[in-house]
């Protein structure tokens, strides 16, 4: 993908490490206004640093910095930023929402001073009007009685309430990205629905462009535009959505959709991939899935596959990747 | 209360906790009211001690020296004759304002350096422990004495000894729940907000981990009550004629033997006084669930 200059967000070779132990390298991800990316992953496979980078937020004193790359909002490289700089651009140019939303209110604040606060910080708002906007924003994100609930307490909140004045607290200075680490994680499924139905109704209202980092590909299925996939640090398949789903280039991929209850055949088992995600101690050499890979060859082991161009608008970090899905030894 | 719920083993604990239960007390609700109302109480006698005392606290009346509790001297006299009631009375003005003020700027002081000590961690950190650990490596009133002598004795010099060594145990208290709060997910939510690292510990950090240096103050009002009458007692606090609890028990004590009520009242005041100020501190705990009842 070349620079487009429309881009709202543009990641190049994005690099986290601790120390000199790489844990993610040579991300690419690119994000126009009003589109939905979907980051997809195991668990431990960098999506959520890659999104705490994205926001230069990685956990102090876990020694986790960005070694390379770039971070290109509006042009504008995030990377070099100084932290008074960097505080700036977050809350008003990237909002953040987070997977449990009971832990990430503040239990002793009441909602509408939470979502007021960003307002008054970063736009100096009298504390009128920034209250004025906390309950519209409260009837933006769909509570009931947004002027009766904006002096409660989170703990007076159910789960999926308190998704939605988190999502209006990262809103609240109108960011043009939202970047959404598991929102529906800790929801149950009826108020998941609900909440990424909300985010995909903000998209198109407010032009909101959002990484949504997810392990459910149902989710993704429902709502994204793109997807990028990601296994033990690295980028394995991006592409449209779709096209992805429908056939899978990478042989992770394929083993992921294989996995998913609701996308596979009506199996009396559900098909797992053997072994387990490599640690950062000791990532495999080569292609990182090349051991847990029914495709490897010799080569995959030898060689690092790099993320190519495979067919319009989709790349691929295999050997073999073909964009028609069809992998010898997967499927046959 | 605990009923039902009590689970049947015998321990220590749970006999406590039944007989206190049997009593009223150890309910959460309970003790919280009982506390106000006798810290109220004192609170009130301070305030109208001028007008409610039925005697002036330093006026000699040698005639009436060391009479015992009558219908006249409820707590009886003392060698010079002084209506001990209205010295207690008098007393309490000084006795609360040693407790609060004497708490009020420690606990300030050491909420501020110990929030800053946890939040900014690395050389600040332990350069500001290091001082903690060398205030209390001297004996509490010990070092208080030797501050106050080098000063001049009085009760200013007291606040001010206060200050300079309790405010380590606020500073303990409180960077221990900095630390915790300062990796967790709403502080991370704030971050990614952009609010900055002053507004971050001042408004969202502090707030959820005051309670407990509140219940801390609650029960260090005792003890500084205790140590302001000991200092008093001693002859570095608050100097004789002004009544005050420590001073009173300290011109009683030669007087044990034949007017017990010239100790015996003031001393008594004081353990009201830490009553209330105790048990305050024990429903606060519960109400702020600090503490599992």
């Amino acid at each position: 993908m070349s620079g487009h200059p429309s881009r709202l967000l543009q990641v190049r070779d994005l690099a986290i490490a601790v120390g000199s132990r790489a844990l993610v390298e040579d991300v690419d991800l690119d994000l126009a206004a009003g589109e939905v990316l979907g980051l997809v992953g195991e668990s431990g496979s960098g999506k959520t640093i890659t999104c705490r980078a994205l926001m230069r937020l990685l956990p102090p004193g876990s020694g986790l910095r960005i070694k390379a790359g770039a971070i290109r909002l509006n042009d504008r490289d995030l990377v070099p930023l100084s932290e008074p700089e960097m505080r700036a651009v977050r809350g008003t140019e990237i909002g953040m929402i987070f997977q449990n939303p009971s832990s990430h209110l503040d239990p002793v604040m009441r909602i509408g001073e939470q979502i007021a606060e960003s307002i008054r910080y970063h736009e100096g708002a009298t504390p009128a009007d920034a209250k004025r906007r906390a309950v519209d924003l409260l009837r933006q994100v769909g509570i009931p009685d947004p002027a009766g609930r904006v002096d409660s307490y989170p703990h007076e909140f159910s789960g999926g309430m308190r998704q939605r004045a988190m999502i209006a607290a990262a809103l609240a200075c109108r960011p043009k990205l939202l970047i959404a680490d598991e929102p529906t994680t800790a929801l149950d499924v009826t108020v998941q629905a609900q909440v990424l139905r909300l985010l995909l109704d903000l998209r198109d209202r407010l032009g909101l462009a959002i990484i949504l980092v997810t392990h459910n590909l149902g989710v993704v299925a429902q709502t994204c535009d793109k997807l990028a996939v990601m296994y033990a640090g690295r980028l394995m398949e991006t592409g449209p959505k779709r096209e992805v789903l429908r056939s899978p280039a990478h042989p992770y991929t394929h083993a992921l959709l294989g996995c998913q209850p609701g996308l596979s055949q009506a199996a009396a088992r559900l098909p797992a991939i053997p072994g387990q995600p490599p640690s950062p101690a000791d990532f495999p050499g080569g292609c990182r899935f090349h051991p847990r890979c029914p495709r490897a060859e010799a080569v995959c082991s030898a060689k690092r596959p790099p993320l190519g161009l495979i067919a319009a608008g989709r790349h691929a970090a295999c050997h073999f990747a073909r964009p028609d899905g069809a992998h010898n030894g997967v499927q046959a | 209360m605990s009923d039902a719920a009590a689970p049947s083993t015998l321990s220590r604990g749970n006999w406590l906790r039944r007989t206190t239960g049997a009593l009223g007390l150890g309910s959460a609700r309970l003790n919280l009211r009982l506390g106000a109302i006798i810290v109220l109480g004192w609170l009130l006698v301070a305030l109208l001690a001028p007008w409610i005392a039925p005697y002036d606290p330093i006026a000699h009346d040698l005639p009436d020296k060391l009479q015992g509790p009558s219908f006249a001297h409820p707590f009886g006299t003392d060698n010079f004759g002084r209506d001990i009631l209205s010295r207690v009375m008098h007393g309490a003005r000084i006795d609360l304002q040693m407790g609060v003020i004497g708490v009020f700027f420690p606990f300030l002081i050491g909420t501020v350096i110990g929030s800053i000590a946890g939040y900014a961690g690395r050389w600040i950190d332990a350069l500001l422990m290091r001082i903690v650990d060398v205030v209390l490596a001297f004996p509490f009133l010990v070092l208080l004495m030797a501050i106050i002598a080098i000063l001049k004795p009085g009760l200013i010099s007291f606040f001010v000894a206060l200050a300079l060594v309790g405010w380590v145990s606020y500073a303990r208290l409180v960077r221990a729940q900095v630390l915790v709060l300062k990796t967790s997910d709403f502080v991370i939510a704030a971050r990614s907000l952009g609010f900055g690292h002053m507004r971050i510990l001042f408004r969202h950090i502090l707030p959820n981990c005051i309670a407990g240096s509140i219940v801390f103050s609650m029960s260090d009002v005792v003890l500084t009550v205790l140590a302001g009458s000991s200092i008093s007692y001693l002859g570095l606090g608050v100097q004789p004629p002004t009544a005050e609890w420590g001073v009173m028990i300290a011109e009683g004590q030669n007087f044990l033997s034949t007017a017990w009520w010239m100790a015996t009242f003031p001393g008594l005041a004081i353990v009201l006084l830490a009553f209330g100020f105790s048990l305050l501190a024990d429903g606060l705990a519960e109400r702020f669930g600090l503490r599992e009842q």
